[in-house]
């Protein structure tokens, strides 16, 4: 599993810049600067020089999301059957006879049309989480369409949903007071718990639809996909629950008091390791290197300052996890703004090196932790970092500023940093749980 | 000829060039504003706002302002499609009856109530606005509030979706003229700055934020120097 982000990273395909370099060939002699930036065009990188990505192709995140337990395939097969009946209520074509306002139509089309992209997504996910996050996602979007065209064909009502939603809730809340922490590594209890915690708080936070401008159609769809985004949780945090009970023995006990008193001891390591830090700085010019420590200081400040702010201990344990291999990874990347070794590029080689390594971070991250299954939860959330950055180098169609590429070389050096940081994070929780 | 027989006198013209599609109406709106989000200070000498302003509307399916001021140079109907036809948003000031005259209304363009409308309109004391906005054809605007004063005028528009039952095409454009009589008068040489807002929140709480943000609540319909 460790080798997911190289495969990435070598990937090789006919990409915008490509067909740019194409159609471009004879005609223009190099590309031109960005119009009045710079006077100066030899400061400029070329755009054949940086990395060629397609930015359909990125992943996202760069390293799948996974959970240790086994996702059944009844569950993922129900869920698309759910997506089906939904997108079976919609006449087809939906026209304008169906729907005379071509801006609601056209709400409703896309939202079907996003729901059946999400069911290409789950089809082709790299993990089990993945494809149950996709489903979930086609459900919501599927539900959009099928209550907004139930309003008009039959009426249904604000009204009838709310008290739908209601009824999930109470649902929710009956299977949160019944769930215990059962397990026996509590690491794995941890990442499967987290899930459902995520799960319930998500679910027991959301009291309607935040629109406003729509119309009574609209509205009415949003509080579909509302009501559906509900059951969905419901559903997912009920079959992680039941399947990972599944795979315990009969007589496992509860992990609740072990992670209660790891997060409590990974939160207050957070804590002291914030208090360690130098004051904030106010710089008047703002590089690569002062982004950095912004950006990392607000990650590691973000989140639960104790179990209690937490949805529930076992969350508590995995962010404090994230937050303490991210103060980990300040720490190191204060130590190398002070040696100087931290500065935006100047050349595309620099730049594919640093790219290079935050790939080669993340494999190296996913295979040296003690606990491959909390370092990929981890790993996978900082490779946003590196998904952000390309996605960014994607959008480049012409020669660059080199300082245009400092958010790039930020998202990369982040990433590599925290990566770098994994393994010795994971220890820590594995230490404060066992 | 005095100012108000001439207002008449073009009244007669409006009415006859009244068509059939789009619809016009003497609409009325909404609550207390305070004018914070234009700059204009509304409790200025010669300034003031008003959220429920009388007025003519016009919404018409045209390629171009429904209703206009024409050049005074008598400009042809093929000249004012090439200039006027990208011009999206528009607003000019109406302060004389020479003025008033340029009005123009687009063929096939209902605009009921506005030949009555001018007659009652006094320019020695009060003042026409007139804006035109393009807007998408599932949407329409509502004005929540205008604001004026002695050099600028401001509006800020609320756009609701239209019902859902009401046929409208999604890439379809229309425009939405409003002539807007404010309670002041006004010079349209003077008036150099124009402002105008669109928002999807509802006029009330629109106006309910704008009240919340100023340092004090002014009535509506405070004339300035009249």
């Amino acid at each position: 599993m460790g080798d997911d982000a190289r495969n990435v990273a070598d990937r090789q395909r006919l990409t915008r810049r490509g067909l740019l370099a194409v159609a471009a060939t004879g005609a223009v002699a190099g590309c031109q600067s960005i119009g009045g930036l710079s006077d100066d065009t030899d400061e400029q990188i070329s755009v054949f020089d940086l990395p060629d990505l397609d930015r359909e192709s990125i992943p996202s995140p760069i390293v799948a999301p996974s959970v240790p337990v086994d996702i059944s395939p009844s569950h993922l097969t129900a869920a698309r059957e759910r997506v089906d009946a939904l997108l079976g209520e919609l006449p087809t074509p939906m026209g304008p006879d169906d729907i005379p306002n071509g801006y609601v139509r056209e709400r409703l089309t896309d939202s079907a049309s996003d729901a059946t992209d999400a069911l290409d997504d789950a089809r082709t996910a790299r993990t089990e989480l993945e494809a149950l996050t996709a489903l979930g996602e086609a459900r919501e979007r599927a539900r959009y369409a099928a209550a907004g065209w139930a309003m008009a064909d039959d009426g249904l009502s604000v009204e009838s949903l709310r008290g739908e939603h209601g009824e999930i809730v109470s649902n929710a809340h009956a299977f949160w007071d019944e769930h215990t922490y059962r397990g026996t590594d509590p690491v794995r209890a941890a990442l499967v718990h987290a899930r459902i915690e995520d799960a319930f708080d998500r679910l027991a936070q959301m009291d309607g639809p935040r629109s406003h401008g729509d119309g009574e159609l609209l509205t009415v769809a949003e509080w579909g996909e509302t009501v559906e985004s509900a059951q969905v949780s419901l559903d997912d945090a009920r079959h992680l629950d039941s399947q990972f009970t599944e795979s315990l023995p009969a007589d496992a006990g509860t992990v609740e008091d072990a992670l209660t008193s790891g997060a409590e001891t990974l939160l207050a390591d957070v804590r002291s390791r914030q208090s360690q830090l130098p004051p904030e700085p106010t710089p008047e010019e703002w590089g690569v290197a002062e982004n950095l420590v912004a950006d990392l200081r607000r990650s590691i400040e973000r989140g639960p300052a104790t179990v209690e702010d937490a949805s529930g201990p076992a969350s508590a344990v995995v962010d404090a996890t994230g937050r303490v291999a991210r103060s980990r990874a300040l720490e190191q990347i204060q130590e190398r703004i002070d040696a100087g070794e931290i500065s935006g590029v100047e050349s595309a080689d620099e730049l594919r090196a640093l790219r290079t390594t935050a790939y080669d971070a993340l494999d190296a991250a996913l295979e040296a932790s003690d606990d491959a299954a909390l370092a990929r939860t981890v790993v996978s959330d900082v490779s946003w970092e590196v998904t952000n950055a390309d996605w960014r180098l994607a959008r480049f169609d012409r020669d660059v500023r080199p300082d245009h590429l400092d958010d790039v070389v930020e998202g990369y050096l982040l990433a590599t940093a925290v990566a770098q940081a994994v393994p010795p994070a994971c220890d820590q929780t594995i230490d404060a749980l066992n | 000829m005095n100012r108000r027989e001439s207002l008449a006198a073009f009244a007669g013209v409006a009415a006859a060039l009244a068509g059939c599609s789009g619809y016009g109406s003497a609409t009325s709106e909404s609550t207390p504003t305070r004018g914070a989000e234009s700059g204009i200070d509304t409790d200025a000498p010669g300034a003031g706002s008003a959220t429920d302003p009388e007025m003519i509307h016009v919404r018409g399916a045209t390629e171009r302002a429904p209703l206009w001021l024409a050049d005074p140079d008598g400009e042809t109907e093929r000249e004012r499609r090439s200039h006027r036809e990208r011009r999206r948003h528009s607003r000019t000031v109406v302060d004389t009856p020479a003025r008033a005259e340029r009005l123009r209304v687009a063929d096939g363009v209902d605009a009921d109530g506005l030949d009555s409308f001018l007659s009652e309109t006094d320019l020695d004391s009060q003042t026409l606005y007139l804006e035109s906005v393009e807007v998408r054809a599932c949407f329409e605007l509502t004005l929540c509030r205008i604001e004026w004063q002695p050099d600028e005028v401001s509006t800020d528009y609320a756009r609701t979706q239209l019902p859902y039952d009401t046929r409208c095409g999604v890439d379809d454009h229309v425009f939405e003229a409003r002539l807007v009589r404010i309670p002041a008068s006004l010079s349209a040489d003077e008036v150099r700055g124009y402002g105008s807002s669109i928002g999807t929140a509802g006029c009330a709480r629109r106006n309910r934020a704008e009240a919340g943000s100023g340092d004090s609540a002014s009535a509506a319909s405070t004339g300035g120097d009249q």
